[in-house]
């Protein structure tokens, strides 16, 4: 499904629920009636380009916008990008955490969840020292460099592109599906999988963007420092 | 043809021992390997898919059961293995419940033999070269193979199982009894 402004947004959601945490991102709540894209975008102050671009890339896995490219202007990119990172530590990782815990007290011993709940701990801490990373170091040196100044030190672009941390999220979702053993609370459990999808897919779209969008900017910015022989961190 | 799962019967006295091999052959078609101690089983562990173990034998060998206690049956005739996470079969249950217990374990068994069968056995040493958290060179030098023949592997063992992290790599192996 590709969105345009024309489109009606409730419709989107009702095909796609996994883009109602986007469109909070951009300050959208639901109840949006029968507004159109571009009248939502109108009425909250939203670049529709972007909102479109960035909708579409999370949408489509192979809806790559290079023509597009300035529709995604890095500042916006990581204001974007700030506001999943908060997503993730503040709603997403909570949920997923509080549901693991109802499921283990309402599942009988002898099970394997324990152990998938240890997993679910490590990639935690891994998600949250990278957003750490972003907000502490890697989004400064960015928005530094758009001025045209050099930073304490340069973002290092693997850090940005997450891979580690994004297949230990559908790895987690993998054990779930294929490698869970014994008795457990069915009904609970569905809700862990659910935000552990949820989350996933999250991940691995926004990740699209940083790979494909924000980390080509980043280069283009650092090669322009290049003969100032400014080394990354 | 479907194989036999084989069971090994660990610490119980003789008579024991014998009635459980009936049961399991009689009632679930599989075949026991009795071993009086814990030591006379070890060399032969890797061909056992699934376990009945005196209570006694388990707590002095935790290390060994605990990764692989969906298919570890406890037999005691107290209560002190309960609060492990053991089924336990208690001395004085009759034979339908034992029969039962010992249903459980093999179905434990089943599963986990039906997803490691999916590998090939230089595919479980790979796995168990990354889970003991060997780089690539590392497992190449270790198995006397090639880089690429690792990574192949590697690969392989990541699209059967769905899990490609290697700390995920790594908990699969522990779940499984696998290290």
């Amino acid at each position: 499904m590709i969105l345009t402004d024309n489109s009606s947004l409730a419709e989107a959601i009702f095909s796609n629920p996994s883009l109602i945490p986007v469109i909070n991102r951009f300050g959208v709540c639901l109840g949006v009636g029968d507004a159109s894209v571009s009248e939502v975008c109108r009425s909250h102050g939203i670049d529709l380009a972007f909102f479109l671009a960035v909708a579409n890339t999370f949408l489509n896995d192979n809806y790559f916008p290079t023509a597009l490219s300035g529709a995604f202007p890095t500042e916006k990119v990581v204001e974007y990008l700030s506001l999943t990172d908060r997503y993730y530590a503040e709603v997403q990782l909570p949920n997923v955490e509080r549901h693991f815990g109802m499921l283990l007290q309402c599942s009988p011993e002898g099970n394997n969840l324990p152990m998938l709940r240890g997993f679910f701990h490590e990639m935690k801490r891994e998600l949250l020292s990278c957003i750490d990373y972003d907000c502490n170091d890697a989004f400064p040196a960015i928005f530094s460099l758009l001025k045209g100044e050099r930073g304490e030190f340069l973002p290092d672009t693997e850090r940005l592109e997450r891979r580690g941390v994004v297949e230990k999220v559908d790895d987690l979702a993998a054990f779930f599906v294929r490698h869970l053993r014994g008795s457990y609370d069915r009904n609970l459990c569905v809700a862990v999988v659910s935000a552990v999808f949820l989350l996933a897919k999250d991940m691995r779209q926004n990740n699209r963007i940083r790979e494909r969008i924000l980390v080509p900017s980043v280069r283009d910015l650092i090669s322009g420092l290049h003969d100032e022989g400014v080394e990354a961190r | 043809m479907e194989t036999l799962l084989r069971f090994a019967v660990i610490g119980v006295n003789a008579l024991e021992g014998v009635a459980l091999r009936r049961i399991l052959s009689d009632d679930l078609g599989a075949h026991a390997d009795i071993y009086c101690r814990f030591t006379d089983f070890e060399p032969h562990a890797e061909r056992a898919d699934a376990f009945v173990v005196s209570s006694d034998v388990i707590l002095l060998n935790l290390d060994f059961f605990m990764p692989r206690k969906q298919r570890v049956v406890a037999v005691t005739s107290s209560e002190g293995v309960g609060k492990l996470p053991f089924l336990v079969l208690n001395k004085e249950a009759d034979e339908k419940e034992i029969v039962g217990i010992l249903r459980k374990a093999a179905e434990s068994a089943h599963e986990d033999t039906t997803v490691q069968g999916e590998l090939s056995s230089r595919e479980l040493d790979v796995l168990r070269e990354v889970a003991r958290g060997k780089t690539n060179k590392e497992i190449a030098d270790t198995l006397c193979i090639s880089i690429n023949t690792v990574i192949t592997h590697r690969r392989n063992v990541s699209l059967k199982l769905g899990i490609r992290s290697a700390s995920g790599l790594s908990l699969y192996a522990l779940m499984n009894g696998i290290i």
